[in-house]
């Protein structure tokens, strides 16, 4: 043997046992020294996580009547990591799955939907292997975690032939799970509108759609960011509209966590922990699906009425366009609105589920009415003379005018070289006190009114301009916010001199290009007109006289005139309307009472009073403009004061307008009642009969014998007492019909445990979440 | 019986000593220590095979279905030993030309005929399910053929010169060249530590053993840079970890990470035999072949890896004194050779399971379930003992 080959020898032994070496110290950092660490980590890492949806809180209406709630629905989902597989070869040359494609094929034949879509909805987006170019690869692929049931097809089982279907499939599905495989069908939750009492209220309760992008990107925080995502990826929804939209924070609820260990190849195992989802709150509203119902049915008969009776204006003999309108009861005494009805209006139950057809949502947004938009609460309109009891408070206020001083009340008047007439060129009336005037609505009283204000604020130059009916107006929170609990609401328009010149140089600039560029000759005169305005000399003394009876550039939403005419019949008290009146948790206790905020108005009680006896000389005078609409009204058991509005906004036809606010006589004022209908015709004719019918309807009465509408002493009042209920409404939980989601690792016998033996629990039980089931019962509201 | 197939050898022996395991048979004269070894080892493997496949949700038809196979291949690979032990040592050397070609047909078999496992087509379907992998049987085929170069230089009572050098290195490449093109990273790098064993114990100019060791480096650094390891890693993640980083696991190597939460969690004592939570809920990939260590550090702890490593250590102390006691450059380069492999694919095998090492596709000697890893293996174990009898003989017959 050489020497070089034995040293040789010895030095790869050397090498060769410094292996095992290196293995036994690293052998023992890794046990020994860092074992706790791993063993930690094994219980973080080989985990998985599934969220569940929490059931959606209930919306009902002030005596517990669901206005949404969640039926049940069977719906059939897939978990991708226990189907087969999709692809046996490789990225590049797949090769598909027969077993995968034989499941899908039986899947499809039940379904009746292609075997091809239902593949491709159950395949996750392979971000491993195709990176951010996956959804693109699969388009329809699941986005989702790879943990997370996908669901397939939402079966609706509220109606017979539908739960038929939903118990064959269920029935299929779990009964021949060796025919398929990583597919289980459970029951869950689907959001429906059920319109109680045949109300619509669309417009205020909005609905629900898939959480979208755009939600997420305008979630007010961070952690609600994560919190929509995180609820997106496992097909959650959100309050798109209305009072879901505004107490989505509440209805939503919070999404449970269940964790549980998972396979190498992603395949769920034992539950290691598990926190439920909490249902959503019930929001309990005030409003009273069947004052609300009156409301639209009266304002229905008004619109219909205005369309098909010829009225007596300008001279003419004519019928009415009546396009829109909508009709607000508020309770004067709580700022609650109680009904907001909507003309033309929809049914909600179109948004069941998760969505609208696209069909039905193209045909709505097409309708020239706009049913989508609420006249009642985003509806602006010029307030004509129901706006006259604000000129009055300003002037007997601030404006130097006594309550038993007398103005003239002449057949025209001429200011500013423009002729003002008084409606429908009634002669004159003589001299006339406020509330006279108010009563017979007489505009050349209230023009003289404007114009001599204008005088008194120094004419054209303004300087030091007390300028009382604007000012008087915004005390009132006209051309402001509302505030109401709802993601829509007008400002409307109340203009004071300074914003006129503020808008006329602001835009100027606009209105002297569109007068050049401008295609319509009309149109392109009044750009050229206002490109010319000489900003000082604007707020001219017909602008004053305009505002002073509601018409010009004056805008209100019927919202907001509801709340004026409840602060006068409250004595004073000014609120932000709100639609929520409660908030009950799940467990069935109050969460929170939702009171309206308030302002006390800065008028005199005695100028209240004295409007208050004007407007109930509106009905009650032969001579007052509601007068006719309230025949035979039971005056002597109920007062109501009221005011009728025509406002004029050439090109349209008159705006039709019933303000105000009624009680038991000898009682406080109960609620507001307003009717606006645009291209209405007169107030008194269109929108006084409807205000009439409303009221009967919330007291019981009969009406006009002639309005087979009108009648309601049969039915009892709707409001009993002239009071919402006192108490919450019982409420069961919402969970009542949503079972939480099944855990995915024994997916095919808890879903049919959830399923009960009995298949026929499938059938719906529409009513179950709002029976009336608790004894104990709160206060909520204390007065 | 195989008592028949030692008949010409036990011409000079006594009636009484006749037979397999007789007096003065030559399994007598083998390293009982080796064996020893090597059978704590086997049947360890056994156990953990058992242990990793039985209460997998896999395999619940038949849960000893594996072991029983392993049990089996576990059989024959004793009698491959037994065979390589009793043949005739100058018969071996003399066959070594012959070895290497049908290991070199066997790989090229793989091309026309193989089928692919885990991103590597390195194996031969027999039939019932079965592979074969001709690369197990080619390292020993180029250190048989090397050993022999070597050791017919020497009998030319001359030194090992250039020429020798090129020509071993032209005869080991081409094997290795077929290894590389089946992608087959794991096998290769073993190739590699066994030329580097043959070459140094063969006695090559020390300036031959610079520069491969210079190469060696480079290449490392090389294949490390291209990130030529990560290919093989990718194909075994199929699951995702956290669903929302899949880019985390893209990189970390999902079943590298596995095994190294089952051993580390193992502790010092181990969860027990059948008792790993990550082994049993089907965790780790490949917990019965590739990564059988892993099942053993969660299972059995420190003190029952430990012991594999030690068992492992003595099989090297044993073949590296049977390559120093070797009676000719044949021998010696034939045990240090085979040391050299088993030293590097036991390293390379732990090392993955311990995150020291890149996951590549080979399996544990003795312990990991296979068949052709459990043949080669024995037979390689057969070939020491053979040297060592053939040592023994030597010795005793200078004594007589």
């Amino acid at each position: 043997m050489s020497d070089r080959s034995r040293l040789r020898l010895v030095i790869v032994s050397m090498l060769v046992f410094s292996l095992p070496i290196t293995l036994l110290g690293r052998l023992w950092y890794m046990q020994a020294l860092a074992g706790a660490e791993y063993a930690a980590a094994v219980q973080s890492s080989a985990t998985g996580e599934v969220r569940t949806l929490a059931p959606r809180g209930i919306i009902v209406d002030d005596v517990g009547n669901p206005l949404a709630r969640n039926d049940s629905a069977l719906v059939v989902s897939a978990l991708s990591t226990a189907l087969p597989t999709p692809n046996l070869g490789t990225v590049k040359k797949p090769k598909p799955n027969p077993l995968r494609l034989a499941e899908m094929q039986r899947l499809s034949a039940i379904l009746g939907i292609p075997a091809a879509e239902l593949d491709t909805k159950a395949t996750l987006c392979d971000y491993v292997t195709y990176g951010s170019k996956a959804p693109a690869m699969n388009p329809g692929c699941w986005t989702g975690s790879p943990l997370q049931p996908i669901p397939l097809v939402t079966i609706d089982n509220s109606t017979p032939t539908g739960a038929q279907h939903a118990t064959n499939v269920a029935l299929q599905v779990l009964e021949q799970q060796e025919l398929f495989p990583g597919v289980t069908a459970q029951i869950e939750g689907v959001r429906n509108y059920p319109a109680p009492q045949g109300a619509s209220a669309a417009q205020l309760i909005g609905h629900v759609g898939k959480i979208s992008q755009t939600d997420i990107d305008h979630a007010k925080d961070p952690t609600q960011a994560a919190a929509l995502k995180t609820a997106a990826g496992v097909g959650g929804i959100i309050g798109q509209e209305g009072i879901e939209a505004q107490y989505n924070d509440y209805l939503q609820g919070t999404m449970g966590t269940r964790t549980f260990s998972v396979t190498a190849s992603g395949k769920p195992l034992t539950t290691l922990s598990e926190t439920p989802a909490t249902p959503g709150d019930t929001v309990v509203t005030s409003i009273n699906a069947k004052v609300q119902k009156i409301a639209e049915d009266a304002l229905a008969t008004a619109v219909n009425h205005a369309r098909t009776v010829p009225q007596h204006i300008s001279g003419k003999n004519q019928t009415q366009k009546a396009d829109v309108g909508a009709a607000v009861v508020v309770d004067v005494r709580t700022g609650h609105i109680i009904a907001a009805a909507n003309y033309p209006t929809y049914s909600p139950t179109v948004w069941d589920g998760t969505g609208i057809d696209a069909n039905v949502y193209k045909a709505l947004q097409a309708d020239p009415g706009k049913p989508l938009f609420s006249q009642a609460i985003q509806g602006q309109y010029a307030p004509g003379s129901t706006f006259k009891v604000i000129t009055s408070a300003g002037a007997l206020t601030l404006g130097g005018y006594t309550e038993s001083g007398q103005y003239d009340c002449p057949g025209t008047l001429t200011k500013g070289g423009r002729t003002f007439h008084n409606f429908d060129n009634e002669g004159a009336q003589g001299k006339l006190t406020f509330a006279e005037a108010l009563t017979i609505s007489c505009d050349t009283f209230f023009d003289q009114v404007g114009a001599d204000m204008w005088d008194a604020d120094g004419q054209l130059a303004g300087k030091g301009a007390k300028e009382v009916v604007v000012n008087e107006a915004k005390l009132w929170k006209l051309g402001q916010s509302t505030g109401v609990d709802l993601p829509i609401d007008a400002i409307g328009n109340i203009e004071s001199r300074q914003d006129k010149k503020n808008y006329a140089a602001s835009h100027r600039a606009l209105w002297c290009a569109e007068a050049k560029t401008e295609p319509n000759a009309n149109l392109r005169a009044i750009y050229a007109s206002n490109c010319t305005y000489n900003i000082p000399a604007l707020y001219q003394i017909g602008e004053a006289i305009n505002v002073a009876i509601g018409q010009g550039t004056t805008l209100a939403s019927p919202l907001q005139m509801a709340m004026a005419y409840a602060a006068l019949g409250n004595g004073g008290t000014l609120f932000s309307p709100r639609l929520g009146a409660a908030i009950v948790g799940p467990d069935g206790l109050l969460v929170k009472t939702i009171d309206a905020p308030s302002t006390k108005l800065q008028v005199s009680t005695q100028v209240l009073h004295y409007i208050q006896q004007a407007l109930v000389g509106v009905l009650t005078d032969p001579k007052g403009t509601g007068a006719a609409a309230f025949t035979g009204f039971p005056f002597d058991r109920y007062t109501i004061g009221g005011k009728t509005g025509t406002a004029e906004v050439p090109p349209k036809d008159d705006t039709a307008w019933f303000s105000s606010y009624g009680g038991p006589i000898g009682q406080p004022a109960q609620y507001a009642v307003v009717v606006a209908i645009s291209q209405g015709g007169q107030g008194g004719i269109t929108a006084a009969p409807a205000v009439r019918q409303i009221y009967d309807g919330i007291w019981g009465l009969d009406g006009d014998p002639k309005n087979p509408a009108d009648q309601f002493a049969a039915k009892g009042p709707a409001m009993p007492g002239g009071t919402p209920p006192s108490v919450l409404p019982n409420l069961t939980p919402p969970s009542a019909t949503s079972s939480s989601p099944t855990p995915p690792a024994s997916v095919p016998s808890a879903s049919s445990k959830a399923l009960g033996p009995d298949v026929a629990g499938l059938s719906p039980s529409p009513d179950a979440q709002v029976v009336a089931i608790r004894s104990k019962q709160r206060k909520v509201r204390k007065r | 019986m195989i008592g028949d197939w030692t008949a010409p050898r036990t011409r000079r022996m006594t009636p009484e000593s006749v037979g397999l395991l007789g007096r003065e048979s030559r399994l007598r004269q083998s390293d009982w220590v080796l064996t020893a070894a090597v059978l704590s080892l086997s049947l360890i493997g056994v156990l953990l095979v058992a242990a990793a496949t039985s209460r997998t949700a896999a395999n619940k038809l038949h849960p000893y279905s594996i072991t029983k196979h392993q049990i089996l291949f576990l059989i024959i690979g004793l009698v491959l030993a037994v065979v390589a032990a009793m043949a005739d040592y100058r018969a071996i050397r003399s066959s070594a030309p012959v070895i290497y070609v049908l290991g070199c047909l066997g790989l090229l078999a793989t091309f026309a005929i193989g089928t692919s496992v885990a991103g590597a087509k390195a194996w031969i379907s027999i039939g019932a399910g079965l592979t074969i992998q001709p690369s197990e049987f080619a390292k020993l085929a180029v250190i048989v053929l090397v050993a022999m170069l070597f050791n017919a230089a020497r009998e030319d009572r001359r030194e090992i010169g250039d020429l020798d050098v090129l020509r071993a290195l032209l005869l080991m490449g081409f094997p290795m060249l077929l290894i590389l093109k089946q992608n087959d990273l794991g096998t290769m790098l073993v190739m590699v530590a066994i030329v580097f064993g043959v070459l140094a114990v063969g006695g090559v100019p020390t300036r031959w053993m610079l520069a491969l060791t210079g190469l060696m480096i480079v290449g490392t650094v090389f294949v490390v840079k291209l990130h030529m390891l990560s290919g093989y890693q990718q194909g075994r993640i199929t699951a995702y970890l956290h669903p929302d980083s899949p880019a985390v696991l893209k990189l970390s190597g999902y079943n590298a990470h596995q095994a190294r939460l089952a051993i580390g969690s193992g502790g010092i004592k181990g969860t027990g035999l059948f008792h790993g939570p990550l082994i049993n809920n089907g965790s780790l990939f490949a917990a019965h072949t590739d990564f059988i260590f892993a099942t053993a550090g969660e299972e059995l702890g420190f003190i029952g890896a430990s012991v594999i490593i030690l068992l492992l250590g003595v099989v090297l102390w044993r073949g590296m004194r049977i390559a120093a006691h070797a009676p000719d450059l044949f021998g010696r380069v034939v045990a240090a050779g085979i040391v050299c492999w088993l030293a590097f694919e036991s390293f390379e095998n732990i090392g993955m399971n311990l995150g020291i090492m890149p996951v590549t596709g080979i399996p544990l000697q003795f312990v990991s379930y296979g068949g052709s890893s459990m043949f080669a293996s024995m037979l390689a174990i057969g070939l020491l003992q053979n040297v060592h009898i053939q040592t023994k003989a030597a010795t005793t017959s200078s004594r007589l």
